[in-house]
């Protein structure tokens, strides 16, 4: 599947919202192929359903871990793993929100569940010796490089930043997923933006417009 | 940028480039940032981040990652749940499951905590029983009395031992109240003597049993009988007869708290020994000691040959024990007091009723001991004498009249100590001991049938009825009693533990 481009370029102005972006579109939520009935569909007993979802989020949900951990198995362990809750809470799924809020949510929650569990195993038993394998890292120069200034991003501007870029989200759902006023989402989110900005700017760049 | 200068924001700009702004501000926006050159640059710029974000490519999904083997895992490992997720809920199964471990300790626990309470608050009763005996005979050897209440052996209020308050016990003890028992103390209208009861505040709580005690130091319990060792010394065994009460003893021994003093009245002492001495003047005193232990075969008949006994050689029980458990062999221990002149009459009789299974014997000579008390006893009377004719004369000044007066007070008490010590020294001559101990020959009674299965099972579910509501009954009781200091306790720890729980969990998730 091809990587999309970020949310910005897709939502500003002309274009329509996540029409490239790797999170798949979302139709009406009143159609029948929208997600939401996929899903309640799946909460009836279609694995149809499911199946559908899955191909239509798969490679969002491991992007996302992807871009959050430094190991591809971990991005696919926990791919499955977001999956496999979803599985098995869809008898209680209500459509009280959009799905992929939803699935976000369940995401980053098995996404910080994983962080707990790595910081307590770095603590007590060291740095894990595995060292990921580079043929499977980010490919071009031009991804390492965007990788590396965003890791220098602030944590929580980071995640905003990363959230609304990648997975689509929009400032109410980033508020509540990271239980944030949207005010601040914004004003973070700009920051971060700006942030990144002057990271990206290439060196020469930066002295010319520092004499 | 200088925002003073513009209608809108950065972050608006940035709102609007991310869809976020309604139509009509999204409108009105759109035509100012054609028109302004600075928003137009912060567009631009913002544009250009996310082309560069677009570098940021993440390799396809590893094709491992699929539905069927995710529904498949669903369905082999683990089954799906229909109650709670392994997300959700979480924190309240986890203190769902605390809840239910500290009830499981608490019922455990309670009856044994509030057992072992009630042990301490029954032994601290019987401490302060004692403690009261104690004092109450020491106020008697100071003041001629016994205390008229508790209050008078408390502290003193001027901080002087005195009648009020001689300071022989501790406030708490003389206001009556200590260790959840409530003592109550009674004298006599003459002050010879006096009754103390403890009783629990709250019997299911505080204690179960009940203690009373009187002038004799003897400290019974209700239900439970008689306390024995009091931890006063015991002087000797008063004589009286032994009572018994199915398989409950009542015994009387008596304990005597001063020590030295038989209160044995006089009239007493003359019915019992009958002007039948065991030993003369001129011979030597023996106090004698037989042990016995007899096997009977037929125990109430040897129990009415040694009534016959007793009352044939003037002879009494000083301390009588039966105990007639159900299906097992009744026996008798007791301690006789026999004329010493009958003695070797009584014991051949005693053998008489059945096989002996072992005998002891033993004397403990007194003369010398006798003899000096008389000599001291003829001085001191001798003494008195003189004194009483000096005060006859009345040749002296009042305060030498005053002080004769004192010299004859304090001898007439020696001499009547040693007037006490004396007849109790001739009692325990007069008088041998003889242990006796009977046990029946059991033979089992076939006409006894064992209880019913039914009955049985009525028992046990009504003794587990009990269990169970004596162990919600102290559930209850101790959460009335400790719940609030819990709760107080879970507030103070809790909430910063929780604030640092939170903190924590935002750092490891930042890591």
């Amino acid at each position: 599947m091809q990587d999309a481009l970020p949310a910005l370029v897709l939502n500003s102005e002309a274009l329509p919202r996540n029409a490239m972006n790797e999170t798949p579109p979302t139709p009406f939520p009143a159609s029948p192929t929208s997600d939401e009935h996929l899903m309640l569909a799946f909460s009836k007993g279609s694995a149809e359903s499911f199946n559908e979802l899955f191909l239509r989020y798969k490679q969002p949900i491991y992007g996302f871990f992807r871009r959050r951990t430094d190991d591809p198995s971990h991005a696919e362990e926990l791919t499955q793993e977001a999956f496999l809750v979803l599985l098995r809470a869809a008898g209680r799924y209500e459509p009280r929100a959009l799905f992929r809020t939803y699935l976000y949510a369940i995401a980053f929650k098995i996404l910080r569940a994983h962080r707990r569990k790595a910081a307590f195993r770095a603590r007590f038993f060291g740095r894990p010796s595995t060292i990921p394998d580079p043929a499977k890292q980010d490919a071009t120069e031009s991804g390492l490089w965007v990788r590396g200034a965003v890791e220098k991003l602030e944590m929580i501007d980071r995640e905003i930043l990363l959230l609304r870029e990648f997975e689509q989200l929009s400032y109410a759902e980033i508020a509540d997923l990271l239980q944030l006023p949207i005010n601040t989402v914004r004003s973070r989110l700009f920051r971060a933006r700006t942030a990144l900005r002057d990271l990206l700017l290439p060196q020469e760049q930066k002295g010319s417009q520092n004499p | 940028m200088n925002t003073a200068k513009h209608e809108f924001l950065p972050e608006e700009v940035m709102a609007f480039l991310d869809g976020e702004l309604s139509p009509e501000r999204s409108a009105t926006i759109s035509a100012h940032i054609k028109s302004c050159p600075s928003c137009s640059v912060v567009a631009q710029e913002i544009r250009g981040t996310a082309q560069d974000l677009a570098n940021w490519k993440v390799e396809p999904a590893p094709a491992r990652v699929s539905s069927s083997a995710i529904q498949a895992s669903a369905n082999t490992i683990l089954p799906p749940r229909s109650g709670f997720s392994a997300y959700r809920y979480r924190g309240l199964r986890l203190a769902i499951g605390a809840a239910a471990a500290v009830l499981v300790l608490f019922a455990i626990a309670t009856p044994n905590l509030l057992r072992s309470r009630m042990a301490a608050n029954e032994a601290s009763a019987v401490g302060s029983i004692r403690t009261i005996n104690i004092s109450a005979a020491s106020y008697f050897s100071s003041y001629g009395h016994y205390p008229p209440s508790l209050r008078n052996l408390g502290p003193s209020p001027s901080g002087i031992a005195s009648e009020n308050g001689a300071d022989l016990i501790d406030g708490a003890l003389a206001q009556g109240l200590k260790s959840g028992y409530l003592f109550s103390y009674h004298a006599d209208s003459s002050a010879s003597g006096y009754r103390v009861s403890a009783l629990p505040l709250d019997p299911s709580k505080s204690g179960l049993r009940r203690f009373f005690t009187d002038q004799t130091g003897l400290i019974r319990a209700e239900p439970g009988g008689v306390l024995e060792g009091s931890g006063v010394e015991v002087a000797q065994l008063r004589e009286s007869g032994a009572v018994k009460d199915g398989s409950v003893t009542v015994s009387q021994l008596a304990v005597d708290v001063n020590g030295n003093l038989e209160r044995k009245t006089k009239a007493e002492r003359e019915a019992v020994v009958d002007g039948d001495k065991g030993w003369t003047d001129s011979g030597p005193m023996i106090a004698r000691h037989v042990s016995l232990s007899i096997m009977v075969k037929d125990f109430a008949a040897s129990r009415n040959s040694l009534d016959a006994i007793l009352a044939r050689y003037h002879g009494y029980a000083a301390s009588l024990t039966v105990n007639s458990p159900q299906e097992s062999a009744r026996s008798l221990q007791a301690s006789l007091r026999i004329p010493a002149s009958q003695l070797t009459a009584v014991v051949a009789e005693l053998k008489s009723l059945g096989s002996v299974e072992s005998e002891a014997q033993n004397g403990e000579e007194v003369t010398q001991q006798h003899a000096d008390l008389v000599a001291r006893l003829k001085n001191s009377a001798e003494t008195e004498q003189r004194l009483q004719g000096i005060l006859q004369q009345r040749t002296g000044k009042v305060g030498d009249v005053l002080s004769v007066e004192q010299e004859i007070a304090r001898v007439r008490g020696e001499i009547e100590q040693m007037e006490a010590e004396q007849k109790n020294l001739e009692h325990r001559v007069d008088f041998a001991t003889i242990d006796l101990k009977l046990s029946e020959e059991y033979k089992a009674k076939l006409d006894s049938p064992a209880p019913a299965i039914s009955t049985l099972i009525h028992n046990a579910a009504i003794n587990g009825y009990r269990n169970v509501a004596d162990t919600m009954l102290s559930i209850v009781l101790l959460f009335a009693e400790y719940g609030p200091v819990l709760c107080f306790w879970l507030i103070v720890f809790f909430i910063p533990g929780w604030l640092v729980w939170r903190r924590w969990r935002h750092a490891t998730a930042a890591a």
